[in-house]
């Protein structure tokens, strides 16, 4: 690693503090600010004021706001996160621990269909320019892009589990493995492989299939159409004129030359929608019953559970620092003339 | 000289008389000063009795605001609200006749229920309505205006379907115009907590099979606020009182008769409709058995000969629901799907025969023996409880529990320390409750989640624990795994004192939304479909062949409320 790409990675680093801080304070306040609160929410008119009180001083919420900032800037440094003020109260720290690795589990598979689907057949729809196969590929990723994603769910669900049964209708794992399935790490693949349960990892990964193709074809439209755009621009140029006035062949050109040569702002694009698929694949976790943190933080956000929300969008909050870093760290490997 | 002698004197004569004038009016203003300082004076008195009578009136007019500010709902209106209501087109309009029309706040199949809403004001009363208002002075030009509060999703889409109906129907008096409001239920339920909402839509769900659970929240004086009822009668609250306080059947009967023929009558919310469950399942399973205390045993379960189990044996059943866990400690949890677990994983002191609500000892012995006075219910236990770890359960454990209960404050504390003051252990088997006051349904009381008794194994004295990692109860299972948001798997208990359960091995799945899980129970992933299936997915089930779809009675009531102290806007 060169010296300036560590000082870099260092400054990129140092930098996330302050983006985390600013944003997790913006959330603490307006979470407090928004009407409702986490006892109400969840119990409604179920308790009176005197018993929401009580609950309210159980849990800290009646300690001065400073005292409940500083005291949750604390766990945040600590990574301690503190307990949720709902659901059970557990250990935000436990709830995200089971809910993050599924959430990667489905999402790293579904951002590969993405990525597969939509940069080949957008640079292969740049190469057949206005033949009927790129008008196919464009009207395709248009009705992609336009179906909502559970509706793409129900019907892929309807078609292969319950018309023709060859896929899992939902959830992470067959119901009777996971009776005696032992997770450590919560991100079933990894467990089934350390414990060398082939069959559970058959199941946990044909229950994958479902949701990750939902997801992934979802995303792919604007895939195809970026990649498309970038390529033919790319196509005309004068490297590539040049290169096929040498006699390169057609496909070495496209797949090869051009496409590595449109792979920044593709690059940049999946980036940004890996880390929104983190929280944003609600309607895919509802659909397939996928115990992730998109559901989790939408649910939480519902019932005002102040101190569950901010740990889970600190959470994502580093990832997308992360992921953004991981980014332009890969930059500099696709474009040599990018240096740090 | 004598004509100069003449104009002296006559210079003279005037100025005496010019003298003579000035005098005689001094001397009258001087009485007319003395006049009006008496008469000041005299105005003065006058002016402070004056100030006096208008500090009265301002005392007076104080002391009207006291006791009589200007409350929107008068007794009248909201009968003419009540009249206007017709719950049977409700019903119709908005769910295809699944839903039941609600003419009391208590359940028909519950004891002592009556229908005193039918009784007084028929299926409606237009003519009623009409008379109501126009008695109020309300007319075409002037009409009676007010907002109508809802939430928009928590008690599902058809909420804002049956508000507009009820807007229809209560415009169609040509009296009255509704302003429709919505907002999420935060914000809802902070509003109508603090009394800012007229007129809105509350659902209620009832802690234990007694007529009280369903009247006194929403009709006495000290509960109807905290659900934002604010209602105060004196005579009903009497009426109540004497009600919960009774353990004799025909008198509780005449007293809540006299209730519901007064709550019509004043009105203090408006009962609206039953919203019913349904239960899908796969055609061999059997025993399903739910009943006024909507209890859902799995120890009934079986697979008839011939069923094809969703797990492939008839040892293990899959029951597949959209609820999640909020709190497996008796101490603490207080939603159904959690009662329903604890229920299966423990026993309370009393339970109810599967499918009814006829109350029978369970891990008591016998049903209580009352003090005369009402206020000591003494229950002896049965002498072969164990925990499904082996330990012996003694008096002792439940005086524990009620410790954790009532110095926890957990989310369902409250329920019981509103009646229960103290619990002893007389022996290992004798364990006595004594109340706050006499209450009647007490033993409907011990018979739900938190009279079950809780494992010191599982839980420890000084902490809720909601997520335990087993659960060694009393009852016909114990819970042998938890995945948060999957599944959870129970299996039978060895040390469980009744009969062990048809069917060992009971595993729930959890499921995100209704879609999903009726596929499953079409698909025959899972055994049976439970809460919550939803209408939509139900009625589509209702012709899926191998599935059979049952409709629940439940206690599910959905309820207009009157704000009695929102003050008329200026």
């Amino acid at each position: 690693m060169s010296t300036s790409l560590r000082r870099f990675l260092i400054t990129r680093l140092l930098l996330t503090i302050p983006m985390v801080l600013i944003l997790v304070t913006i959330i603490f306040f307006i979470m407090r600010v928004l009407p409702g609160d986490p006892i109400r929410s969840q119990l409604g008119p179920r308790v009176s004021e005197e018993q929401a009180n009580d609950i309210r001083e159980r849990l800290g919420l009646n300690r001065p706001l400073y005292v409940q900032y500083f005291d949750f800037l604390w766990d945040m440094i600590t990574l301690d996160f503190g307990n949720a003020l709902t659901q059970g109260e557990r250990p935000i720290r436990d709830e995200l621990g089971e809910r993050l690795p599924a959430t990667i589990e489905l999402t790293i598979p579904a951002i590969t269909f993405t990525a597969i689907i939509g940069i080949f057949s957008g640079a292969f729809a740049a190469k057949n320019r206005k033949k009927p196969i790129d008008y196919s590929i464009r009207l395709l990723s248009i009705i992609m892009y336009s179906i909502p994603v559970f509706f793409m769910g129900l019907l892929f669900q309807i078609i292969f589990s319950v018309r023709i049964p060859i896929l899992p209708l939902s959830g992470r794992m067959d119901t009777l493995m996971l009776v005696n399935f032992n997770s450590r790490t919560n991100f079933y693949t990894i467990d089934a492989i350390l414990s060398q349960n082939w069959p559970a990892l058959g199941s946990v990964l044909l229950h994958l299939v479902l949701p990750s193709l939902t997801l992934g074809l979802a995303l792919s439209g604007v895939f195809v159409r970026l990649t498309r755009v970038n390529m033919i621009e790319m196509l005309q140029s004068d490297f590539i004129v040049s290169g096929r006035a040498r006699g390169i062949p057609e496909n070495r050109l496209t797949y090869k030359h051009a496409l590595r040569n449109t792979f920044i702002p593709i690059m940049t694009l999946l980036g940004l929608q890996f880390a929104i698929l983190l929280a944003g694949a609600v309607l895919t976790e509802t659909t397939f019953s996928w115990p992730g943190v998109g559901r989790y933080l939408v649910e939480r956000i519902q019932l005002r559970d102040y101190t569950a929300v901010q740990a889970t969008i600190a959470v994502f909050a580093l990832f997308v620092a992360l992921i953004s870093l991981l980014m332009d760290v890969l930059y500099a490997f696709i474009d040599p003339r990018i240096r740090y | 000289m004598k004509t100069k002698k003449f104009l002296v004197l006559l210079a003279v004569l005037v100025m005496a008389s010019i003298l003579l004038g000035a005098c005689q009016p001094a001397a009258e203003t001087e009485e007319m000063v003395e006049e009006t300082e008496e008469m000041v004076e005299e105005t003065e008195a006058v002016v402070e009795e004056t100030e006096e009578m208008v500090e009265e009136t301002e005392e007076m007019v104080e002391t009207t605001d006291e006791t009589e500010p200007e409350y929107l709902w008068t007794q009248p209106l909201r009968e003419a609200i009540a009249a206007a209501i017709d719950r049977e087109v409700i019903v119709d309009r908005v769910f295809e006749g699944r839903n039941i029309p609600a003419y009391h706040m208590v359940p028909e199949s519950y004891p002592y229920a009556t229908e005193p809403f039918l009784d007084k004001y028929g299926t409606r009363d237009l003519d009623m309505a009409i008379q109501l208002l126009t008695d109020e002075g309300y007319t075409a030009d002037n009409k009676f205006v007010f907002d109508l509060w809802y939430p928009p999703e928590h008690y599902g889409t058809t909420t804002a379907d049956v508000m507009q109906v009820i807007k229809e129907q209560l415009e169609d008096t040509g009296l009255i115009t509704v302003n429709l409001n919505s907002m999420n239920w935060a914000e809802y339920v902070d509003g109508f907590v603090a009394g800012e909402l007229p007129f809105f839509i509350l659902g209620w769900f009832p802690d234990f099979v007694d007529p009280d659970t369903w009247l006194s929240p929403f009709a006495s004086c000290i509960q109807s606020p905290d659900n934002g009822v604010n209602y105060c009668n004196e005579e009903m609250d009497t009426l109540l009182t004497a009600a919960a306080s009774s353990s004799d059947p025909a008198e509780r009967e005449d007293l809540y008769q006299q209730i519901g023929e007064l709550f019509a009558e004043d009105v203090p919310t408006i009962p609206l409709f039953w919203e019913p469950e349904f239960i899908s399942y796969r055609v061999g399973v059997e025993g399903i058995k739910i009943g006024a205390p909507f209890e859902f045993m799995y120890s009934g379960l079986n697979f008839a000969e011939g069923a094809s189990p969703a797990s492939g044996s008839s040892d293990t059943i899959i029951i597949g629901t959209t609820d999640e866990v909020n709190s497996l400690d008796a101490s603490d949890a207080y939603a159904t799907h959690d009662w329903e677990i604890i229920k299966n994983t423990g026993a309370a002191l009393l339970g109810y025969v599967p499918g009814t609500a006829e109350l029978v000892p369970a891990a008591a012995a016998a049903m209580p023996e009352v003090s005369d006075d009402g206020l000591t219910y003494t229950f002896t236990l049965r002498d072969d409880l164990k925990f499904a770890d082996g330990t012996a359960v003694t008096a002792q454990n439940y005086v524990d529990s009620w410790d954790r209960l009532n110095t926890l404050e957990g989310q369902v504390s409250g329920l019981v320390q509103i009646y229960v003051d103290s619990v002893e252990a007389l022996d290992d088997l004798t364990v006595v409750y004594h109340l706050k006051d006499s209450f009647g349904f007490f033993p409907a009381l011990a018979a739900t989640a938190p009279f079950v008794v809780t494992n010191p194994a599982n839980f420890i004295a000084d902490e809720i624990v909601q997520f335990p990692e087993a659960l060694d109860g009393i009852g016909p299972y114990r819970m042998v795994s938890h995945t948060v948001g999957e599944q959870m798997v129970l299996e039978a208990n060895p040390e469980y004192f009744g009969e062990a359960p048809l069917i060992p091995n009971v595993i729930i799945r959890y499921f995100a939304d209704p879609t999903t899980m009726s596929n499953a129970v079409e698909t025959g992933e899972i055994d049976i479909a439970w809460r919550t299936l939803g209408p939509v997915e139900s009625i589509r089930l209702m012709d899926v062949e191998g599935v059979i779809t049952d409709k629940i009675e439940a206690p599910a009531l959905r309820y207009m409320v009157f704000n009695h102290t929102f003050l008329v806007e200026e």
